[in-house]
């Protein structure tokens, strides 16, 4: 009786409610290569709430359970790195990028493509060794690598940088992220905005527009080291994972879970309209871009920067 | 097809509407019912009944999104099926996750028959609003949905314990709440 009276109070709790978790489709795009996949275990965790956006390991890509409710994403593997196909027109703009794909936004031929599978209905792809009717193409408004077209048939996509693919014991300096994003220098960011940590990319702050902030910040993240993935997870997590196996706490636990907890986002916004996210850890000192797939230790100054500019 | 299409097709009459959605949603109503039943066949029945009830419902309803209104009512089917063969040994995900929440309500028996099935889900609404997105949408996910760890561990991309120490801290926080608002069941 109890459990039939438990049932059907779950079944009458706000529609909105069920529909938010019908329609979720996923934590954050965060795709393991293979190259990784021995750290998936490890650092599933740190994947879900720190969405670090590490991409999908291959063979999961294309043989998701979800397909009906959350359509796995397809990825595109081209000059050492992932590009994202964006198909939710709703993202686009979220990235700094019109909706419609018109001629006028259509730049030069890239490289041919073809899919990495080709009997699956949803594949990566990578560039083909002969013309094909798949190709990317330039963003022509803003040229980088930030953001290209797809183009299958005449279906045209943004295709959106997601990471360098790189191991996790190699770092990028944080200029290969600017760079990916057309930043030479701090005059090419026209703000820097707090946003929620939750990944929907929604302000909580006023956006920064100063010049002089703006530059101040560049010029100090600018001069950051590098450190890899392994480097930042042994120098966070390995003392307290030794110690919570030793006790046999499960290792996935709360050490993740206290620094994903920590977590804030910035937006940076650049003169063309282009967006990308910086993770940043203010309690541990530690900035997460995912272009570069890099940590970067916060100095004093940049610590201060964000303690006097982002409440 | 877009949904608005497969909408489309329904107030035309046409059968064709319920093909589309069955290749659209056919693979999710599954899903939600068999996490109920437990049962193949009756999981085939239970979504085919939901077309039938999608049929007769729209029009004039016009539901938007479509997904959520037919899971609803695959689910409230589910459900109604699950209670008319409590013989049968289900050992669903359904019981499961009913089990888990049980202890979330407190007990007192003589005031059964004053709980409130409509006001108390309006009290875990408002507990809802107090999570954060990621916890709702797992809360939802596992008591209404009926999602197993392993799903909903595919789903937010970790691992199953992290899931389950979500939810225990999620359900936790649920029994505070309904005490203080001197829910009893």
């Amino acid at each position: 009786m109890k459990k039939k009276k438990i049932s059907e109070t779950i079944n009458n709790i706000n529609f909105n409610y069920i529909d938010e978790a019908t329609q979720y489709k996923g934590a954050i795009k965060n795709h393991f290569p293979k190259i990784w996949y021995k750290w998936a275990a490890v650092a599933a965790c740190i994947a879900l709430v720190l969405a670090i956006g590490f991409p999908f390991a291959k063979d999961l890509f294309i043989s998701s359970d979800y397909k009906d409710i959350a359509d796995t994403v397809m990825l595109i593997e081209y000059d050492n790195a992932y590009l994202e196909i964006i198909e939710e027109p709703k993202n686009n703009e979220k990235f700094g990028v019109k909706n419609e794909i018109t001629e006028a936004v259509i730049g030069k031929h890239l490289v041919y493509l073809q899919k990495e599978f080709p009997e699956a209905e949803r594949s990566n792809y990578i560039v083909a060794n002969k013309e094909t009717n798949i190709e990317l193409l330039e963003y022509a408004p803003a040229p980088y690598k930030a953001v290209q077209i797809f183009r299958d048939g005449d279906k045209y996509y943004y295709a959106w940088f997601c990471n360098y693919l790189i191991k996790t014991n190699e770092s990028l300096p944080i200029q290969k992220a600017f760079e990916v994003y057309g930043i030479d220098d701090a005059s090419d960011i026209v703000s820097i905005t707090p946003t929620k940590n939750d990944n929907t990319w929604i302000t909580n702050d006023k956006a920064i527009t100063d010049s002089a902030i703006i530059s101040e910040f560049y010029n100090e993240i600018f001069v950051l080291t590098a450190f890899s993935f392994d480097d930042y997870h042994d120098f966070m997590f390995a003392d307290e994972l030794k110690e919570l196996e030793q006790i046999g706490n499960n290792i996935d636990s709360e050490a993740y879970t206290r620094v994903a907890d920590d977590r804030k986002d910035i937006i940076i916004e650049t003169t063309d309209g282009l967006r990308f996210m910086m993770h940043y850890y203010p309690s541990y000192s530690w900035i997460n871009v995912t272009t570069t797939m890099s940590y970067y230790q916060m100095s004093p100054e940049i610590t201060k920067w964000f303690k006097n500019n982002i409440k | 097809m877009d949904d608005s299409k497969i909408i489309e097709l329904f107030f035309e009459r046409q059968e064709q509407a319920i093909i589309e959605l069955s290749n659209k949603y056919g693979s999710v109503c599954s899903k939600v019912a068999f996490n109920i039943l437990n049962n193949k066949q009756d999981t085939e029945e239970c979504v085919s009944d939901a077309y039938l009830g999608a049929w007769n419902t729209i029009p004039p309803q016009n539901p938007n999104p479509l997904l959520s209104y037919v899971c609803r009512i695959v689910r409230n089917l589910a459900i109604k099926k699950y209670h008319a063969n409590t013989a049968a040994k289900r050992n669903s995900i359904y019981d499961v996750a009913l089990d888990e929440l049980e202890n979330c309500f407190p007990s007192s028996v003589s005031v059964e028959d004053d709980f409130n099935v409509i006001e108390t889900a309006r009290i875990i609404d408002e507990f809802l609003a107090t999570l954060n997105q990621k916890n709702r949408i797992m809360f939802v996910r596992r008591y209404w949905h009926s999602d197993s760890i392993d799903d909903l561990a595919k789903l937010f991309q970790t691992s199953n314990h992290n899931i389950s120490v979500r939810l225990s801290r999620t359900r936790e926080k649920l029994k505070k709440y309904l005490i203080k608002e001197g829910v009893s069941l």
